[in-house]
């Protein structure tokens, strides 16, 4: 039987820069995993201890090393994966450098313990500092385990810059889930410190990966992207606009099934969630890349977590273009998870009829407080206050909203009534067997800016003349900075003349906005275009629009309120503002059913 | 306090003087109603600060006194009574009412704490049906500015010269003058009534037919007519120089039917009610008309024949403010008279100076 293992010639292994492979314990678990993946295990099983750096054990049921191999698989640049340079263009395994097991032996004790399905017997190999001590016979599985103690252990400066147990144990759950995200057809059990903290099933489906690796709530709140385009596929989940969260910790983007860090494509990706979530929110995601293998070059790095794709700019906008249309398929209310009612104490009640003396006063607030017990108090007030009679049953009081019931793409929206406004800022709409909440300075907001936007990419803008011209005071690096955007800012609406060094006089204005403080407002774009370096039309439509609508704390009548709800429904994506905030929420009769008991 | 009054009369009061009460009053004692009884009269206040009224009824007063009660509460009572007399009375710190089998006790406050209308002082008068005065309102309010960034502009310039009495309203867009010559030629007066005071007050006249006195001060003006009294703050500071604006020359003027007209604009709103206010596009070529606007939700296309003098043109406006102009207007034909595609227009009757409106255009993309 030949062996599989040969030793690079010297011109290829040239070709591969030599680099960093082990880096932490996670580096470790990434090399030893993509090892099994590309010995077709499918069913791969993580243990780690005090980080990884005490204990890293990776088994799988893969095809196993010969006996022979072993040695050769420690010797740097030994490899069965590719076999000369040209190879590299058409890389389908995820090493190919035959670094890896050397690069971590030489810095700490290693066991191998591995079986061909040909062979009757494992064979156990045990390595300090890249020194073979010992190869045994053994018993196990057809596979191989490697099993690394002590990482670091002769290289104090690297010892030194790891961090604590619990650091190290997030980058090395983080790696492994993103590999088991990469490879559903494999089963990822991993276990720390005794623990089993991930486990997928293995069954090709990555929404049961996501599931396994994430849970059930992010589960809920995706939707599935499968798209194929000239030059590249697409195929994953990406969360809900409201789904999304912090950091970039839940953002996995994998190339040709490799988990990589591409900034452009993840701009592409965020890009495509703009005015859908709020500033510093970032987008979840699972998305795996397929790209012609002649397009693209995994060698930029030895920890490959860089690649480097030759059509990007092409694949940028497609891709930004394929996620768009996904969350617009995909539209829905926000519903609130956690809103809790809290219950009136019958206390409180009494107090408030006795510090009550003034019965004028009573009297001209009886509505209000009618309507702040019914609606306020109990349903929207986050904090809890304690129940008079505490139930026994726990379950009834988490008040947790069903994710079963959001509705999606409801552009039919009649037949609906208004119920009314409350707090002089959230108009109620009544549609049967549920509620609407609707923010009325979000909804208008984001209703101008669409019609803003609208004027603008079509040059569609009607100007309307003022009677008497609006004179903006403004600094000289305002001036400037108008000359240099004059032509942007016609092509909003606005027409102006210079006046003067220090002012401008406004003349016409964009008719959409007629009803509001033009001053204010122009110099609120002007504000927030200086601001702003990325996006200048975004954020000058956005604070007109902003300016424009509707406050808070304004009372509205029914027509009114009609007006921006029908005109808001409309649109393409009427349940975020221009700024990613919920527009509406939504409540089911059921929830309130609950929150009175009547269902327990 | 003591008196007996018929249902009609406390209801008329009541009616009134709660036009000045907030729902939402500033001070609490404001949500109340002021009712005094003097001599053979009553007496019903309400005052919101900015405004204040005063009604007088007649009585059968049988112990003098005064009271505030709570606006509303004693609002719904007085509605709720039969056609009745009704007797009203204090009993220690009761004011009871008794129409029919009814006996209502609610409780009553002491006056002091509420406010004292203001005096006007009535050296400054003029005098003009309530007829006149609330079409001079009705053809003008509706230009009143919103933006409180130019407060005087929220209100309505009164205005006299030579003989006539003249009212103005603008916003940014478009301005309203009237003008009733009513006159002699000793008064003269310049002030600014708030928006706000106008609309009320239109709700207040009830009888067309009397005669309405305007006592104004520097800072305060005064309605008086019928058993009212109607008190409000006078906007502070100068107004816009309007006359300024109004242009003398014109390169087209029309002619149009004032009824068919409105009909084609209404028309046209049908489709451009959505929110982005497309524009009504009016093109003028030889002696037709064409009313065009293309909404979101379909366009409308429309055609009149006029009578025209001077260069075909083609024009955009904001529908509504052409609609609220032309509504304003009961004479059979219009005036509209155009200066260019980006300047100024002005509506005008046929056949009266009494009425002109100058709307601005907008300016239509190509």
């Amino acid at each position: 039987m030949s062996g599989k293992i040969i030793i690079l010639d010297e011109f290829t292994s040239n070709q591969i820069a030599a680099g960093e492979v082990v880096e932490r314990p996670a580096s470790v678990l990434k090399e030893l995993i993509e090892n099994s993946i590309d010995a077709g295990a499918d069913r791969i099983e993580i243990e780690i201890k005090n980080g990884g750096i005490g204990y890293i054990k990776v088994s799988d049921n893969g095809k196993g090393i010969e006996q022979e191999d072993i040695p050769m698989a420690f010797e740097r640049h030994g490899t069965s994966k590719i076999r000369q340079i040209s190879d590299l263009s058409n890389i389908t395994t995820m090493g190919f450098r035959g670094e890896a097991l050397p690069s971590i032996a030489s810095v700490s004790n290693v066991t191998l313990t591995t079986r061909t399905s040909e062979n009757e017997y494992a064979v156990k190999a045990v390595f300090e500092a890249l020194q073979l001590k010992s190869i045994t016979k053994a018993a196990r599985a057809p596979g191989t385990t490697v099993e690394v103690r002590n990482l670091f252990f002769n290289t104090p400066a690297r010892y030194k810059f790891l961090k604590g147990d619990i650091q190290e144990t997030r980058y090395c759950t983080d790696i492994v889930l993103r590999l088991a995200l990469a490879n559903t057809h494999a089963a990822f059990i991993m276990i720390c410190n005794n623990e089993e903290v991930i486990r997928t099933n293995g069954d090709s489906e990555l929404i049961n990966s996501i599931y396994g690796v994430y849970g059930r709530d992010i589960a809920n709140d995706i939707i599935k992207v499968n798209a194929q385009s000239e030059g590249f596929s697409v195929s994953g989940y990406i969360g809900k606009p409201f789904a999304s969260r912090g950091n970039r910790q839940h953002q996995s983007l994998f190339v040709n099934n490799r988990y990589v860090k591409y900034p452009e494509l993840n701009i592409s990706i965020e890009r495509a969630y703009e005015t859908r979530i709020m500033k510093g929110k970032f987008p979840f995601y699972v998305l795996k890349l397929d790209i012609p293998a002649q397009n693209l070059d995994v060698n930029v790095h030895p920890a490959k977590t860089e690649v480097k794709i030759s059509n990007i700019s092409d694949i940028f906008g497609k891709l930004n273009f394929i996620i768009k249309e996904a969350l617009d398929k995909e539209q829905e209310v926000f519903v609130p998870s956690s809103i809790k009612p809290t219950y009136i104490k019958s206390e409180e009640k009494k107090e408030e009829k006795n510090t009550i003396i003034d019965f004028n006063d009573q009297l001209s607030k009886f509505s209000e407080e009618v309507h702040q017990i019914q609606q306020n108090s109990n349903i929207f007030n986050e904090q809890k206050t304690e129940y008079k009679e505490q139930t026994k049953d726990n379950a009834v009081n988490t008040g947790k909203f069903d994710k079963e019931n959001i509705i999606k793409n409801e552009y039919d929206i009649k037949p609906y009534k208004i119920a009314g406004q409350i707090f002089n800022t959230y108009i109620i709409i009544d549609k049967n067997e549920y509620i609407y909440i609707v923010d009325q300075h979000a909804a208008h907001e984001k209703m101008v800016y669409e019609l803003l936007k609208k004027d603008y990419e079509n040059r569609t803008v009607i100007s309307q003349q003022i009677m008497v011209p609006i004179e903006v005071v403004i600094t000289s690096t305002e001036m400037q900075f108008i000359s240099q955007n004059s032509e942007f800012i016609r092509r909003v609406g606005f027409d102006y003349s210079e006046f003067g060094k220090n002012s401008i006089l406004i003349r016409e204005i964009p008719s959409t906005i007629n009803e509001c403080d033009i001053k204010d407002a122009f110099k609120a774009m002007l504000d927030d275009m200086q601001n702003e370096r990325k996006d200048k039309v975004h954020t000058a439509l956005y604070s007109l629009a902003c300016k424009a609508a509707v406050k808070a704390n304004k009372k509205l009548d029914e027509k009114q309120m009609q007006y921006i709800f029908e005109n808001l429904m409309k649109l393409d994506n009427p349940f975020t503002c221009p700024h990613g905030r919920p527009t509406m929420i939504k409540m089911t009769k059921y929830d309130f059913d609950k929150f009175f008991k009547r269902i327990v | 306090m003591n008196f007996i009054c018929t249902r009609k009369k406390l209801q008329e009061a009541v009616n009134s003087v709660s036009k000045a009460i907030s729902n939402n009053p500033i001070m609490p004692v404001l949500g109340n109603i002021y009712i005094k009884v003097k001599d053979s009269q009553i007496i019903f206040r309400g005052y919101d600060l900015e405004i204040g009224i005063e009604h007088v009824e007649d009585a059968e007063v049988k112990e003098e006194g005064e009271v505030l009660v709570n606006s509303r509460l004693f609002s719904d009572i007085v509605r709720s009574l039969g056609e009745e007399e009704v007797e009203i009375f204090t009993e220690e710190n009761k004011l009871v009412i008794i129409s029919g089998n009814a006996i209502f006790n609610i409780r009553w406050l002491d006056t002091a704490a509420f406010p004292k209308l203001p005096d006007v002082e009535k050296d400054n008068k003029v005098t003009i049906k309530t007829e006149y005065l609330k079409n001079m309102i009705r053809n003008t309010i509706f230009s009143v500015s919103t933006n409180e960034q130019r407060l005087i502009l929220t209100g309505a310039l009164f205005e006299s010269e030579e003989n006539c009495f003249k009212m103005i309203t603008l916003d940014s867009f478009r301005m309203s003058i009237r003008k009733e010559y009513i006159l002699g030629n000793e008064e003269l007066f310049k002030f600014v009534i708030p928006g706000k005071t106008l609309n009320e007050l239109l709700k207040l006249i009830t009888n067309d037919d009397e005669e309405i006195r305007i006592y104004y001060e520097s800072t305060q003006v005064m309605f008086e007519f019928g058993n009212c009294k109607f008190i409000s703050k006078l906007l502070q500071g100068d107004y816009f120089n309007y006359k300024a604006i109004i242009p003398k020359e014109f390169i087209t003027k029309i002619e149009v039917n004032v009824n068919e007209f409105r009909e084609i604009i209404e028309r046209n709103m049908l489709v451009s009610d959505d929110g982005r206010k497309a524009p009504l596009i009016l093109e003028i070529n030889e002696n037709i008309l064409t009313a065009n606007t293309q909404g979101e939700a379909g366009n409308v296309t429309e055609t009149l024949y006029i009578k025209k003098e001077g260069k075909d043109m083609r024009i955009g406006f904001n529908a509504k403010y052409l609609l609220d102009a032309i509504k304003s207007i009961n004479e059979e034909k219009v005036r509209i008279s155009f200066m260019g595609e980006t300047n100024a227009c002005i509506l005008t009757p046929q056949n009266s100076d009494e009425f002109l409106y100058l709307i601005l255009p907008v300016r239509i993309a190509s």
